[in-house]
């Protein structure tokens, strides 16, 4: 029983509700967590303060290779300045009668983000499909023959067994010994066609013997057929009878025996069927890929003519600037992020270890040397604006930091820039790192976006093997001194026993509360010292 | 949703309404506002979806009311009860005067409105449960599910605190029989929970 569940019981004067409690959180916590995968908290934000939301994760090691827009504002949407941008254009077309159109973009781009997930995901499939079927094709020993030929195998035994059924009818004492005795007999010669048809798929010399059993047995069987005719018909129609069947269970024989060899496997057939399946399923994801592309492009139009007939209306602007800033808000909402191209995989060395930057190479006229520290929205801004204009850049960006920008001659100098700056980066920059978690007021369980940053932080710092662990617990500013020590332990701890059951060594950890008045408050700061530096 | 909105408890827009001292307020900020508004949005929504209302116009409304508490930062001392009286009274004008024409105008082909998080809702079965209790129990179960005191209860919505614990134990009461009900008739989704045994 969690918290909560103690909680509803106490109050309810100690009456059984155990199961109605967690039967409650659980659909609580479920509504709670549809909520959060569909609210756009970052927009709202941006509404009411002007700012972007508060940075969870204030790390360097910043998973930016991953998103290159975490912890951006959704959509592109530039945020207002400093001042009281809930009476810009953007933000009251948005807010009013731009809402619905807005909504429906929002929505077809998350439905765009999937698609574009799931081709991404189809396309591995095929590629593992592809490598198992090549696999078996070059371990496969036969001919390339379809594998439903093999079903002619188990008509071949049918018409074996009633040949052979033919031999018997008129000699055995009863028809059911000799139906299955026609069948023992049509599968041993089935049995034995494979046999010598594995021999060959291994490149091993058919024994003669083996043949000579093969002809002994159908000539057994003939002469059956000729004792069993002659009864009923007389020599001649037996003579003919009996031929005609031995050339039958010969053909049979052979024939099994030539389907194994030339034909492929039922692995090999399941693989072509799933490889075929996955094809299929990534030309109708890519399909539906492209429909949504089609819309988003189609309701982008639709939102810059309204808000074009919006600005007219309202603000009574020119013609001219009104289609400069609806082509403006147009491209901010409909597109998610600039065309920003990360460093190609030229260098192993970074695209493997270091998640921690990422370069972005593009076009632009002049660089802002001094803007090393940008928001999230305004360094979107700024790429998408380099990007526009002419020239060539490269920039390291870390997080919310610009680490470096400079012109290049062309786009392969700057992505080479940009990974050595990268590599070069990641050297000094996890010698100290730290990690920030955030806590809602008066609570100190890690909430579910802070246990999925701190997991991801921790694989990020695998490699690191830090020597110490520090983690500082801040807690509320209007509390208690007493209320504020035991709540930023409380915090603290949780990050711990999270960070321990994470694979993190207890032994490195360090769990302290150093400032009780909260002088940073909600949150806790987990600051890891490398090497040898406590 | 009407009998959820139209009985909601009008609040007096006193400035002097829950103002905090000076002392208190010390260190406020920007970052605590968006930390509140990141921790607090979520629930509000939530709470206001338990009250009846549809994803989206819970998100409108839990919007205007932090949007208000923004403005109101400094006078506001307890915003978790605040925000629940405001974003109740916004859920309730926004069903009154939702008569924006160029809201109407916006519509287009295939914007109905009703999201796949709607139809999440409609599935339900727990907040169906929820929906079907009286307007005063609905809204003292989810206060209560949002870890408000009784006294803070009867303070949001002007009720004695005898007669929150009582609309609490009726509806607890309302819910348990209605999901065993809903057992009983082996409806799928409650009843592998509910295998313990209510």
């Amino acid at each position: 029983m969690d918290r909560e569940g103690i909680y509803w019981q106490r109050c309810d004067g100690g009456q059984n509700y155990s199961d109605l409690d967690a039967i409650l959180v659980a659909a609580g916590d479920r509504l709670l967590e549809n909520i959060h995968r569909h609210l756009d908290l970052a927009t709202g934000l941006a509404q009411i303060i002007g700012d972007p939301p508060l940075e969870e994760n204030a790390s360097r090691n910043h998973d930016l290779a991953d998103d290159s827009c975490a912890g951006e504002w959704p959509m592109g949407i530039r945020a207002p300045g400093s001042a009281n941008h809930a009476n810009s254009a953007e933000s009251r077309y948005l807010a009013g009668p731009g809402k619905a159109l807005y909504r429906y973009i929002a929505s077809l781009i998350n439905q765009q983000a999937y698609a574009s997930a799931k081709v991404k995901e189809l396309k591995g499939a095929i590629e593992r499909a592809e490598t198992r079927s090549r696999g078996r094709n070059d371990s496969h020993r036969g001919g390339d023959g379809p594998w439903p030929l093999r079903l002619l195998i188990a008509v071949a035994v049918a018409t074996a067994a009633a040949t052979v059924y033919v031999a018997l009818e008129a000699l055995a004492v009863g028809q059911s010994l000799a139906s299955g005795f026609a069948l023992l007999t049509a599968l041993v010669g089935a049995g034995m066609a494979c046999i010598l048809a594995d021999r060959r798929l291994n490149w091993l010399p058919v024994p003669k013997t083996a043949r000579i059993l093969e002809g002994f047995l159908v000539a057994v069987v003939t002469v059956l057929r000729y004792q069993s005719l002659r009864t009923q018909r007389g020599s001649l129609t037996a003579a003919g009878g009996a031929t005609f069947s031995a050339l039958i269970s010969a053909s049979t024989l052979a024939g099994i025996e030539i389907i194994v060899v030339q034909t492929r496997t039922f692995a090999m057939f399941l693989s072509t069927l799933q490889l075929s399946w996955t094809r299929w399923r990534a030309e109708v994801s890519i399909a539906r890929l492209a429909r949504i592309e089609a819309k988003v492009q189609s309701a982008a139009d639709e939102l810059e003519q309204h808000f074009i007939v919006f600005l007219l209306e309202t603000d009574g602007i020119p013609l001219s600037a009104a289609r400069a800033e609806a082509r403006s808000a147009r491209c901010l909402i409909s597109i998610r992020g600039i065309n920003a191209t990360p460093a190609p995989a030229a260098s192993p060395e970074f695209s493997a270890a270091d998640r921690s930057a990422v370069v972005i190479a593009g076009k632009m006229s002049t660089v802002d040397q001094s803007s090393s520290e940008l928001s999230t929205d305004r360094r979107r801004v700024f790429m998408k604006a380099l990007a526009a204009a002419t020239g060539t850049f490269a920039m390291v960006v870390t997080g919310l930091t610009v680490l470096h920008a400079q012109p290049s001659a062309n786009l392969a100098d700057a992505a080479e820039f940009g990974q050595s700056f990268a590599v070069r980066q990641r050297a000094n920059e996890i010698t100290t790192t730290q990690k920030i978690v955030m806590f809602p007021l008066s609570r100190y369980r890690l909430s579910l976006s802070a246990k999925v940053s701190l997991a991801k932080w921790v694989s990020s710092m695998a490699n690191l093997s830090p020597s110490h662990i520090t983690i500082k617990g801040y807690a509320d500013t209007a509390k208690a001194t007493a209320e504020n020590q035991n709540l930023a332990l409380m915090r603290a701890t949780s990050v711990a026993s999270f960070l321990v059951a994470h694979g993190v060594s207890a032994s490195t950890l360090s769990v302290i509360s150093p400032d009780p008045v909260a002088t940073q408050p909600l949150r806790v700061v987990v600051v890891v010292a490398d090497g040898s530096s406590p | 949703m009407s009998d959820a909105t139209d009985s909601v408890p009008d609040i007096p827009d006193d400035p002097q309404e829950g103002r905090a001292s000076a002392c208190d307020l010390a260190g406020v900020s920007t970052v605590e506002y968006a930390m509140v508004y990141e921790a607090e949005k979520p629930r509000l929504v939530r709470y206001l979806i338990q009250l009846g209302a549809n994803y989206h116009d819970a998100d409108d409304a839990a919007q205007r009311a932090l949007t208000q508490l923004y403005e109101k930062w400094t006078t506001v001392r307890h915003p978790k009860s605040w925000l629940r009286k405001v974003a109740s009274r916004e859920l309730g004008r926004a069903n009154i005067t939702n008569e924006n024409p160029l809201e109407r105008h916006d519509q287009l082909t295939g914007l109905s409105g009703h999201t796949d998080i709607d139809s999440l809702l409609e599935e339900d079965i727990v907040l169906l449960a929820i929906r079907q209790l009286p307007l005063l129990q609905r809204q003292v179960f989810a206060l209560r599910f949002d870890q408000f005191e009784t006294k803070e209860i009867s303070a949001i919505l002007q009720i004695t605190e005898a007669a929150v614990r009582q609309n609490l134990v009726r509806a607890r009461a309302r819910l348990k029989e209605f999901l065993q009900r809903d057992h009983r008739t082996g409806q799928d989704g409650i009843t592998l929970e509910l295998e313990g045994g209510i």
